[in-house]
């Protein structure tokens, strides 16, 4: 009965509430808002309980709850709630579409992971995926094709991991796997680990991604914060779950990590280093905050592919970090594209002057993504390194910090370039953003905070998992987390930080009084009438580092598939011309073909 | 107890009666029509559901089998018959729309044509199979060159060349089997099929198997398919694609399963799908003109039943009923919306139809089609396609899997181009739909997502597949 209450609870309410909000224009943005409000908040009083049961609607779908699922939804649904929040300002009246479309794929993604057979996890996985599409279709036509291809390749990679594990126990069920041989397993964990990682945006499954973000910004925030983690919890069901550190051992190990793990890890080390790359030479904001998202999952996905509990625990934590912290930075883009209407970063800047609290949140979750100690941010990443130190992996923990100096380079820029130097003139008037806005990035400010005081409370329900899983425990009290090189204790960061803040702040305001701050134009001219001078420099950011990675930059995956595209677009064309519309072709056809169904008949007699 | 050939004797009655109804009233036809189409539905619903407890067996004219004529009614064919009249009755909402004289033998064709493919599921006579064959095919030309313009003229003649060669194979099939074991009764040639000899066995499934092709849409038979589809009158065309092509993969599956069951020879149907699958859908990529797009994207469909149909387990079979179900209720409602936009649109060019789908009436039933097409949950289209790529991988068929999948994916290109374009903002004008167009279009999109979010009836009946695979009814 209890699952039921949850089923109800995260699957049929945002159902129920899609259906409404259809119906109800009027009201749309604000039903969306309180049917994504009750599966956050019921959230609460499921945690620790374990359930599950089958619903049969003429396939049987295997659905259970537990700690992992708690702990994913726990993210996807206060992403959910925070953009829906923001959307109540964001997305014009009386627009039923947005709230009903959000509502599916909230629908979608809790089914995901409530699901224990591949067939229902198949059926929600593809509902979030094309109510996503039409998502993206909304606001940017152009490039919903592109997602909705990669959505449906994951999908299809996943039918032909499904696929081979049917063949291999003739269930669907999680449960079910048993007695498949090494190759089988090989194989039915490349496809299902690919499938997922398109969803996370894994090099070289990313091209979607730049392109769907510039979607709604709150929807986008869903769509990378919340979304993406699906991606995240199908490689960890898929790697720890269902196959097991067992099977991944038996592959055999280097330096006792699992071979089949490691080169997803370099992958994923790869995706981080390429992405933050790319990132650093967008001018679009969305872009720029797309190709961060890229390169931060290529974080978790190393530690999904090391598999030591300290990896897996600092992917599973990092991903809940960069849920947070993501949804805030486009949440944020979304306030200023709200209130600028400009997305190009060039055009922007001094709007820190204007919309401060977005200003303040933004960089928070700054400090977050670049792993800065006073959010958790610090914490998962940390543990990420520490995890591909440990092992001494020579590849894969520098390529990783090189993209954490890359990721210093883009956050930078967004500061600078969107919230800092000068105001444009026709920026004077821009006002800060709207109350839910500010809430919603509020909202999702919190856990970053509470989570750098006291990672042993997050840590906790990671550990639940990891042993739920096998694959070890961590070392962890309330304040800190150890390994065999160090760890982190964040007690002694804060006070630390603490003392060295107030003698920093004291330094500060001492010298403050003898700062003043005048405006651009009260200075000495020589009499002369000054002219607006722009001296807000963001064009051609970064131009020297351009032109040291120019050799580089010249190969484009993007460019590599739609020469792919072309390429079968002009065969199809070739293909075309054998309807050549004259019937006496057809009627020959006919002929070769009775030939030949004959012809193998008589070889099969 | 209800007879089934009242399924095939009303149409009948009906379509012999209409001249004398036109005489007292003409605007009264197509009332008539779908009023006969609405009662051979409540027919075919009670059919099936006698036919769910024990297969049917309608002995007319009173000879005992094998010597007399059979119709014979099991779960699937009952089930078949209800989707087809279903369908039929729905698409006879959209015929209202025709105004192009003369209306008179429209609606006589119409009925004509499902007085055929009904004939085509229900029948348990080999013989009476070509006849319904025959009527089908003959009502189907007349309807094809309806409109009476070049378009028209030109597909129904390729239509009827092919359509003539084929059941010219039928027969010739026939006649081999009858020279042999004398008897024409599906159920008693499938017991006698031993005494066969081998290769006259072979050469009558080869002209069967071609014959039914034909009208299944498989490759490279299928090549009338897109002039005929997009020459005919746009209800015709959702006819077409909804009951013809219905009733002939069922005919093509009776010949595979009931009458020869070679189990060594589905290898080479599952390649026939595949190929039709590959062929339908890279040319519906590079299609300009909607209705040519989707007759092609039909065949691709057609390919996808009939290779669930090769691949012959229980599950796959399973997904190409599912997938006659959905795809008969998914392209009746595509091709009835795209009758709408080329009227509105006042072309055939999709790249000129920009912002057609933003009026809610055609737009949502019209997403509903395409997502349920491409088989995404919970639409009906999902399963049929799941299922049968799941009986792909129980026989090992992997790498023609993957090969469908890619062809798929190709698939999802095109429609996710069209629905781009329906979809994209756009400042022109376009007549509001009537009510003969909408209200078919949210019926079928009601089917679609009831029959998706609870398939539960559907998989009841299917769960006498494997009695079908058996040999039986």
């Amino acid at each position: 009965m209890e699952i039921w209450s949850a089923f109800g609870i995260f699957v049929l309410v945002p159902l129920i509430g899609a259906l409404l909000s259809y119906l109800a224009r009027k009201y749309a943005v604000y039903l969306g808002l309180i049917f994504a409000l009750v599966p956050a908040i019921a959230l609460y009083p499921f945690y620790g309980k374990e359930m599950s049961t089958v619903v049969n609607i003429g396939v049987k779908l295997n659905l259970a709850f537990d700690v992992t699922t708690w702990f994913f939804m726990l993210m996807l649904d206060t992403v959910a709630l925070a953009s829906m929040l923001f959307a109540t300002s964001y997305v014009r009246k009386g627009e039923g579409g947005f709230s009903t479309l959000m509502l599916l794929g909230l629908a979608g993604a809790n089914g995901v992971l409530m699901a224990r057979d591949f067939l229902t996890l198949y059926i929600f996985w593809e509902m979030m995926s094309w109510s996503a599409y039409i998502l993206v279709l909304r606001s940017s036509g152009e490039y919903a094709r592109r997602y909705m291809l990669f959505a449906v390749l994951s999908a299809y990679l996943l039918i032909m991991g499904i696929g081979i594990y049917y063949y291999y126990t003739g269930s669907f069920l999680y449960s079910a796997a048993s007695g498949i041989p090494l190759s089988g397993w090989a194989w039915i964990l490349l496809f299902l680990i690919l499938g997922f990682a398109v969803k996370m945006a894994v090099f070289p499954l990313h091209v979607w991604a730049p392109y769907a973000y510039r979607s709604e910004q709150p929807f986008v925030a869903f769509l990378s914060g919340g979304l993406s983690k699906l991606g995240t919890f199908g490689i960890f069901m898929a790697m720890y779950s269902i196959a097991g550190v067992a099977i991944l051992q038996g592959f055999g190990t280097f330096r006792s990590i699992s071979l089949f793990g490691y080169p997803f890890a370099v992958l994923g080390a790869f995706t981080a280093f390429i992405g933050t790359i790319l990132a650093i030479f967008q001018d679009d904001l969305r872009k720029l905050l797309a190709y961060s998202s890229i390169g931060q999952l290529g974080y978790v996905m190393v530690g999904l592919g090391l598999g030591t509990p300290l990896a897996v625990g600092g992917a599973l934590f990092h991903a809940f970090n960069h849920a947070f912290f993501k949804a805030i930075l486009f949440l944020g883009a979304g306030a200023v594209i709200y209130r600028t209407g400009k997305y190009r970063i060039s055009e922007l800047g001094g709007l820190g002057y204007r919309m401060p609290f977005t200003f303040l949140f933004v960089l928070f979750a700054i400090f977050a993504l670049a792993g800065i100690p006073i959010t958790s941010g610090f914490i998962s990443k940390w543990m990420l390194y520490e995890a591909a130190i440990e092992k001494k992996f020579v590849l894969i923990a520098p390529l990783m910090l090189i993209a954490s100096v890359g990721a210093f380079l883009y956050c930078f820029r967004i500061l600078y370039g969107v919230f800092l130097g000068q105001l444009d003139k026709e920026h004077e008037n821009v006002k800060e953003a709207p109350a839910p806005m500010l809430a919603a990035m509020a909202l999702l400010m919190l856990p970053l905070l509470i989570f750098a005081i006291f990672p042993g409370w997050i840590l906790k329900w990671i550990n639940e998992i990891l042993t739920g899983a096998n694959i070890g425990t961590l070392k962890y009290d309330t304040y800190a987390y150890y390994s065999s090189i160090g760890g982190a204790d964040m007690l002694v960061f804060w006070i630390t930080f603490m003392l060295l803040f107030m003698i920093s702040m004291y330094l500060f305001t001492r010298k403050r009084k003898v700062t003043k701050v005048v405006d651009q134009y009260d200075n000495y001219l020589a009499g002369e009438t000054p002219p607006y001078v722009q001296l807000h420099a963001a064009h051609n950011f970064y131009k020297p580092l351009r032109d040291t990675w120019a050799p580089l930059l010249r190969y484009s995956v993007d460019r590599a598939y739609e020469k792919f595209v072309k390429f079968f677009i002009e065969g199809f064309e070739e293909i075309k011309k054998m309807y050549t519309e004259n019937p006496q072709d057809y009627a020959a056809y006919l002929g070769i073909a009775f030939l030949i169904f004959l012809l193998v008949g008589w070889w099969l007699l | 107890m209800i007879h089934p050939v009242l399924l095939i004797a009303i149409p009948l009655f009906f379509a012999f009666l209409l001249p004398l109804i036109s005489l007292w009233s003409k605007k009264s036809l197509p009332y008539v029509t779908t009023a006969v189409m609405g009662l051979n539905t409540i027919i075919a619903i009670l059919v099936f559901l006698e036919a769910m407890k024990a297969p049917i067996f309608d002995i007319i004219g009173g000879f005992q089998p094998p010597l007399g004529i059979v119709l014979m009614v099991g779960p699937l064919g009952g089930f078949l018959a209800m989707i087809i009249n279903t369908a039929a009755l729905i698409i006879s909402i959209y015929s209202m729309e025709m105004k192009k004289e003369p209306l008179l033998k429209y609606y006589m064709l119409t009925l004509l044509l499902l007085m055929g493919t009904n004939g085509m599921v229900l029948t348990g006579d080999i013989f009476n199979l070509f006849v319904f064959l025959e009527v089908t095919s003959i009502a189907s030309y007349g309807l094809a060159s309806y409109n009476k313009d070049l378009k028209g003229f030109e597909g129904a003649l390729k239509y009827v060349i092919l359509g003539s060669i084929g059941s010219t194979f039928v027969l010739i099939g026939i006649a081999l089997i009858y020279s042999q074991l004398r008897t024409l009764n599906m159920l008693d040639i499938a017991r006698r099929l031993g005494e066969m000899d081998p290769y006259t066995k072979i050469v009558a499934f080869a002209s069967l198997f071609l014959g039914f092709g034909v009208e299944a849409e498989m490759f490279p038979l299928n090549t009338w398919v897109p002039e005929t589809y997009d020459g005919a009158p746009h209800p015709v065309t959702a006819m077409f694609s909804s009951m013809s092509a219905k009733s002939g993969i069922f005919a093509l599956a009776r010949v595979i399963f009931t009458i020869f069951a070679f189990a060594n020879y589905l290898w080479f149907v599952v390649i026939m799908g595949l190929l039709t699958v590959f062929f339908g859908e890279i040319v519906a990529y590079v299609q300009k003109d909607i209705k040519r797009m989707l007759a092609y994207s039909s065949i691709g469909q057609m390919g996808m039943i009939i290779m669930g149909l090769g691949i012959g387990t229980t599950i796959a079979v399973e997904g190409a009923f599912f997938q006659m179900f959905s795809h008969a209720m998914g392209k009746a409602l595509l091709f009835i919306a795209a009758g709408y936009m080329i009227y509105a649109a006042q072309t055939e060019k999709m790249s000129e139809m920009k912002g057609i789908g933003r009026n809610p009436l055609i737009g949502i039933p019209l997403l509903i089609g395409i997502l349920s097409i491409m088989g995404m949950p919970p639409f009906i289209g999902f399963y049929g396609k799941f299922y049968i790529l799941m009986g792909g991988f129980s026989q090992g068929y992997y790498a023609i899997i993957a090969l469908f999948l890619a062809a798929s994916i190709v698939e999802i290109a095109y429609y996710a181009r069209f629905i781009k374009i329906v979809f994209q903002p756009s400042t022109k004008n376009y007549p509001a739909p009537r009510s003969t167009v909408y209200v078919p279009l949210i019926l079928f999109a009601i089917i679609i997502v009831l029959f998706g979010v609870y398939p539960q009836p559907v998989f009841e009946v299917l769960k006498h597949v494997a009695a079908f695979l058996a040999g039986g009814a």
